[in-house]
C-alpha cells in the first residue's frame, strides 16, 4: 500500500495513460471517483470526453503542477497573460488554437481549476484590447446586428469604446 | 424552479458521439444526483459519467449566481441552449469555436477581462450582448467602490448602470414584472419623504412649505419609463413621528421595498432613522436580503450641506448588509442613493432608485 499507486486513464480514442495517483488527484473528477471507487491495485478510469492529445497535455500539466501549485491568475487581467504566469506555463501554452479549445473542454470536464483558469485567461488575453471587428475576425463570429442596432449599442456604450 | 430537463446540449452530444457506450451512461438515479450536485439546476454539458460519482462544479461561483437570474435565461440554460430563446439558438453551427463553448466557459473567460473589454464585446454579436445584459456576475467592477454606488456626483458610473438596467428591461419584455412593488417610506419628521414622493410620483413641483404628514397616504401608480416599460407602484408614506410606528407594522409585512430616508443636512434625522430601523428590524423584519425584499437608503436634500459623513452612512449600510463585496448589482438588495427633490434632479433621476428596486426584485421571479 505504501508504494506509489498508479491510475490508468483511457482517453476517448482508447489510448491508455498510466499516471501516479497523487498527480492525477489534481483533477476533481478523478478525485471524486477514486474516493468512491474500490481498492483496485491500478484502477482504470475512462475519460470518454477527452482525446489522447489533450489528455497527454493535461497529464503533463498535472505532473508539473501537483507539487508546485500555480499562482492564482488575477481577475481581471491587467496586462498580457504572459506577464503573470511562470515560464513553464508560458511554454505550455505554446499550442495551436484547436488544442487550446480541447484543453479548455478537458480542464472543465476533468475539473482542474488551475488549468481551466490558465487556458481561459489565455483566451481572455487574446480578446483583450481588440476591437469588436477584430474579435469577430479572430474567432470567426458572424455579425448578426443590423447597422442600426450596432450604432445604437455603440452609442449607449461610449464609455467602453476607447480601447 | 420547476422540473429539470436532462437533455444533452448539442455540443456535448457531438463531442460524446463516438465514445458512447451503454455502460457509461449514468442511470436515472445518477443523472438526478448529478443534476442535484452541480447545484441550482444548471446542468453541465457533460452527461456520460463513469460509474457512480458526484460531480462538483468547478465553476460553482458563477453557477451559483445563475439562480438569481431571471427565469428566461434560466430555462435557456436548463434546456441546454435549445428551446425558444433566440439568443441561445444563434450561432450554434455557423460561428467559430469561441461561441461553441458552453456558457459557463465563456463566462469564465469573460471574467478575466476588464469592464471595458466586456462592454465592447457587446458589439461583437447578439450572443455577447446577451451575456452582458443578462449575466450580472460580469458587472463586478461596477460594484467595486462601496454600497454607495449611485451618488450623483459620480455621474459616469451612474449613467453606465442606468443603461445596463434599462436595457435589461427592454430585452426581457416577456418576463413579467412583480405585479406590484410595494414601497414603504420611513424616516424622521421633516426629512423630505413626502416631498420626494410628490415630486417623483405625483410630478408636483418642489415646494419649500412643510406640512407634516398625519395620515397614512397610499399612492397607486402606473408609471411608464422612457423605454415604454410599465411599472406598478404602491407607495405607503408614513409620518415621521415615532409615536405612530406601531401603526405601520401591518404594512411592513406587505411591503417589499423598504425605503429609509434621512436628511443629509441633519445628523439628528440620521440618528432617528437608525432608531426606527432598529425598532422595526428587531420585531418585524428578520432579513432584508431574503429574495423578495429590497432595502433602499435615501439621503435626501443632497443640495444642502452634508452633516452626515459618508463613513457613517457606509457603516450603517454595512450593518444592514454585512458582506456587500460578494454581491453583484442585482443581487445586492441594499443600496444607497443621494437625492435632492429640488430642481437639480430630473424626474427620471428621482425615479431611478425605485426602478432599481424593481430590477432587483425582478431577478427573483
Amino acid at each position: 500500500m505504501s508504494e506509489t499507486k498508479q491510475v490508468e486513464l483511457t482517453s476517448k480514442d482508447k489510448v491508455s495513460f498510466k499516471v501516479d495517483r497523487d498527480v492525477i488527484l489534481m483533477s476533481g473528477l478523478v478525485k471524486d471517483m477514486l474516493e468512491e471507487g474500490d481498492e483496485d491495485e491500478t484502477p482504470i478510469i475512462p475519460i470518454p470526453n477527452v482525446d489522447s492529445k489533450p489528455l497527454q497535455k493535461v497529464i503533463e500539466y498535472c505532473q508539473y503542477h501537483h507539487k508546485e501549485p500555480a499562482q492564482e491568475i488575477e481577475k481581471p487581467l491587467k496586462g498580457k497573460i504572459e506577464d503573470v504566469i511562470c515560464d513553464w506555463d508560458k511554454k505550455f501554452l505554446e499550442i495551436d488554437q484547436s488544442l487550446l479549445i480541447e484543453l479548455i473542454m478537458a480542464a472543465n470536464y476533468l475539473n482542474i481549476k488551475d488549468l481551466l483558469d490558465l487556458t481561459c485567461a489565455k483566451v481572455a488575453s487574446m480578446i483583450k484590447g481588440k476591437s469588436p471587428e477584430q474579435i469577430r475576425e479572430m474567432f470567426g463570429i458572424e455579425n448578426d446586428f443590423t447597422p442600426e442596432e450596432e450604432a445604437k449599442i455603440r452609442e449607449e456604450n461610449k464609455w467602453c469604446e476607447e480601447a | 424552479m420547476g422540473q429539470q430537463t436532462s437533455t444533452e446540449t448539442p455540443s456535448s452530444s457531438s463531442l460524446n458521439h463516438q465514445a458512447r457506450d451503454e455502460n457509461k451512461i449514468p442511470s436515472r438515479e445518477q443523472s438526478e444526483n448529478l443534476l442535484y450536485s452541480t447545484g441550482k439546476s444548471l446542468h453541465f454539458p457533460v452527461l456520460e459519467l463513469p460509474r457512480g460519482f458526484k460531480r462538483k462544479s468547478i465553476l460553482s461561483t458563477i453557477v451559483s449566481d445563475v439562480e438569481l437570474l431571471p427565469i428566461g435565461i434560466f430555462n435557456g440554460i436548463r434546456r441546454g441552449y435549445g428551446g425558444n430563446d433566440e439568443y441561445f439558438n444563434q450561432g450554434e453551427e455557423k460561428d467559430g469555436w469561441l461561441t461553441n463553448f458552453p456558457h459557463e466557459i465563456i463566462l469564465h473567460i469573460l471574467q478575466f477581462l476588464d469592464m471595458e473589454s466586456i462592454g465592447r464585446m457587446q458589439r461583437v454579436s447578439k450572443r455577447f450582448l446577451m451575456y452582458w445584459t443578462r449575466f450580472e456576475v460580469l458587472w463586478k467592477d461596477l460594484r467595486r467602490k462601496s454600497p454607495m454606488l449611485y451618488m450623483f456626483s459620480d455621474m459616469e458610473s451612474y449613467e453606465n448602470v442606468k443603461n445596463v438596467l434599462l436595457k435589461r428591461f427592454v430585452i426581457d419584455e416577456d418576463v413579467e414584472l412583480p405585479q406590484c412593488a410595494q414601497y414603504i417610506f420611513v424616516g424622521s419628521s421633516g426629512c423630505g419623504k413626502s416631498t420626494l414622493i410628490d415630486r417623483a410620483f405625483n410630478q408636483l413641483p418642489f415646494s419649500e412649505n412643510y406640512t407634516p404628514s398625519i395620515t397614512f397616504p397610499v399612492i397607486d401608480k402606473h408609471y411608464l419609463y422612457g423605454s415604454g416599460t410599465e411599472f406598478a407602484f404602491k407607495i405607503w408614506d408614513t409620518c415621521g413621528n415615532q409615536t405612530y410606528l406601531s401603526l405601520f407594522k401591518s404594512v411592513y409585512s406587505r411591503a417589499n421595498v423598504f425605503v429609509y430616508c434621512f436628511d443629509l443636512n441633519s445628523h439628528k434625522s440620521f440618528e432617528e432613522m437608525i432608531e426606527i430601523y432598529h425598532e422595526m428590524t428587531v420585531k418585524d423584519i428578520s432579513d432584508y436580503n431574503i429574495n423578495d425584499r429590497c432595502f433602499l437608503l435615501l439621503g435626501l436634500k443632497s443640495d444642502l450641506d452634508h452633516q452626515v459623513t459618508r463613513l457613517e452612512i457606509y457603516n450603517f449600510l454595512k450593518m444592514v448588509e454585512p458582506e456587500p463585496q460578494q454581491k453583484t448589482i442585482h443581487t445586492t438588495k441594499v443600496q444607497y442613493f443621494e437625492l435632492s427633490s429640488k430642481e437639480e434632479c430630473s424626474d427620471d433621476d428621482l425615479l431611478f432608485p425605485f426602478l432599481y428596486a424593481v430590477a432587483t426584485l425582478k431577478t427573483m421571479l
